[in-house]
């Protein structure tokens, strides 16, 4: 089912990607976006940061290393090799995560040695940023292995635009409507900046629904490649 | 002798709107270890799909595919079998050596990983664009980077789709030599070509595939043994004795048990102007052509 050096085949194609392409361009301008933001806030919010940071990376990432046509296009020949859908799907999921983490450390170190928050702190921020990033990638990894990076690029602007809203905040914004209830069970069931926010303050409900889509996101993403 | 590959009464079937097409039907084959067969045919003969069936890459709607040792469709078997597939998609970005460590990481680790890259670079004949972007290949080079991929590793057996195709004349003398010396070593090879004159100096065997169905199978130098009488003429033929073709110089036919004198004889007594006669062996190309014609009756 699940074989370590198939894994680390996957995993470190991510590096390449960070070096030749311009994924790497983009994360800096991102890290640097947001800790420009982060520090000018008038309240330091680390774990905030942190999930924002970490999500729209894990995006950019799964978008550079397996949602481009040639990425998908090439799963085919490697799945002629012993290797297992699951290795696969959780090797590139690794690498993006790895890869979304960069500019999340980057980018909370900065506002932190700005704002002169405590180590603490920020370590419990990056853990929640990372789980975020996490739960972003399994989904961002399910939508581009089935419908490409339209998918990715679908995801990174819900991540940064809508997912700071609860879907309480939405109803109390617009009460009737089909499309703000559309968003109200978006903002529920998909990665959201709102219900991530949390996961520093180690909210049980936040690291379930993480940890669910870590599982069911990789899951998904492995099911689709086996019936590619 | 056990087969390296055994393919049994494969039938693969393709939804088209609401019809069921059949790509191939019912097809058996096996493959020895150390023989190169020809699989050809026309386009759309099911070539690809009956490669892509053998390697795992589709599901069969019936029928089973053997690997001794291993089960079907398990990593064991992809171990064993490799597939170049026509037209490739490696991962982008990486280098030449760089795709082959990638998928060398997938059969074995440590420093044999390394043996494994090299070997595969010098069965491709890749050296010289080892450290190239994969992407940026040219259709001949990418091709041999296909065989590469599928030559990695301890694979037994390498279905190759067109592999031969988009190479220049001393490329693909360099990878025919490659097969045959692979070939040698005990791999087993199943190679799909239109090239029919490469195939006529690899395969040991060949297979003529037509509508998903194998409609000529046989040793290489059985099929190419056959006679045939060409007969030149001095003018357009009103009448073709029976048995002969019109070829554009004038008629010929296939001599089987027969004799060249009854033949000419027969060509004499229906008042043909015969300018120069020549026996020939049949080329592939003339095997494969009968073949789809009788499949096509």
């Amino acid at each position: 089912m699940l074989s370590r050096s198939a894994v680390a085949a996957e995993w470190r194609l991510a590096r390449a990607r960070l070096i030749r392409s311009r994924l790497g361009l983009w994360l800096a301008l991102l890290a640097a976006g947001l800790a420009e933001l982060g520090a000018r806030a008038a309240v330091p919010d680390p774990a905030g940061l942190a999930a924002r940071s970490g999500m729209m990376a894990a995006v950019l990432a799964v978008a550079f290393t397996a949602g481009s046509d040639a990425d998908r296009a090439a799963l085919p020949l490697t799945l002629t090799h012993p290797t297992t859908p699951l290795s696969l799907a959780l090797g590139r999921w690794l690498g993006a995560v790895t890869v979304a983490a960069l500019p999340m450390l980057a980018a909370t170190t900065a506002v932190g040695i700005a704002r002169s928050l405590s180590p603490l702190a920020l370590l419990a921020a990056n853990a929640g940023g990372l789980a975020a990033a996490g739960a972003a990638a399994a989904c961002a990894l399910a939508l581009v292995w089935v419908g490409g990076n339209a998918g990715a690029g679908f995801l990174f602007l819900y991540i940064g635009v809508l997912s700071g809203l609860s879907p309480v905040g939405v109803r109390y914004l617009a009460p009737h409507g089909a499309l703000p209830r559309a968003a109200e069970w978006m903002l529920a069931l998909l990665p959201a900046l709102w219900r991530y926010r949390v996961l520093a303050a180690g909210s049980a409900v936040a690291w379930l629904h993480a940890g669910l889509w870590i599982t069911g996101g990789i899951a998904l993403a492995a099911w689709r490649v086996s019936r590619r | 002798m056990t087969p390296a590959l055994s393919v049994e009464k494969i039938v693969k079937e393709y939804r088209a709107g609401r019809h069921a097409v059949r790509a191939l039907d019912g097809v058996s084959l096996a493959l020895l270890a150390g023989e190169i067969v020809g699989l050809v045919g026309a386009n759309g003969a099911g070539k690809t799909t009956l490669l892509s069936v053998a390697a795992g890459r589709l599901a069969a709607t019936s029928g089973t595919i053997g690997v001794p040792g291993a089960a079907p469709g398990s990593a064991g078997s992809r171990r064993v079998v490799g597939f170049a597939p026509d037209g490739a998609v490696f991962p982008p970005t990486l280098t030449v050596r760089e795709v082959l460590d990638y998928y060398a990481r997938l059969h074995v680790s440590g420093p044999r990983r390394a043996a494994l890259v090299a070997r595969a670079l010098e069965i491709g004949g890749l050296a010289e664009v080892a450290d190239r972007r994969a992407a940026a290949l040219s259709r001949g080079f990418s091709q041999r980077l296909s065989l590469a991929q599928a030559a990695i590793g301890a694979r037994r057996v390498l279905l190759l789709d067109e592999s031969l195709s988009g190479l220049d004349p001393v490329a693909r003398r360099a990878v025919c030599d490659r097969l045959a010396a692979l070939a040698a070593s005990g791999v087993a090879i199943l190679l799909s070509s239109h090239d029919l004159a490469a195939v006529e100096r690899l395969a040991q065997r060949v297979i003529v595939l037509h509508r998903g169905r194998i409609v000529r199978e046989g040793p290489t130098t059985a099929l190419l043994g056959e006679r045939v009488l060409e007969l030149v003429l001095d003018g357009p033929a009103d009448r073709v004795p029976p048995g002969f073709r019109v070829t554009p110089f004038g008629v010929e036919t296939d001599l089987g048990q027969g004799t060249v004198e009854a033949a000419l004889a027969l060509a004499r007594a229906h008042r043909l102007a015969v300018r120069a006669s020549r026996v020939r062996l049949r080329s592939l190309e003339d095997v494969v052509l009968d073949a789809l014609e009788d499949g096509a009756r």
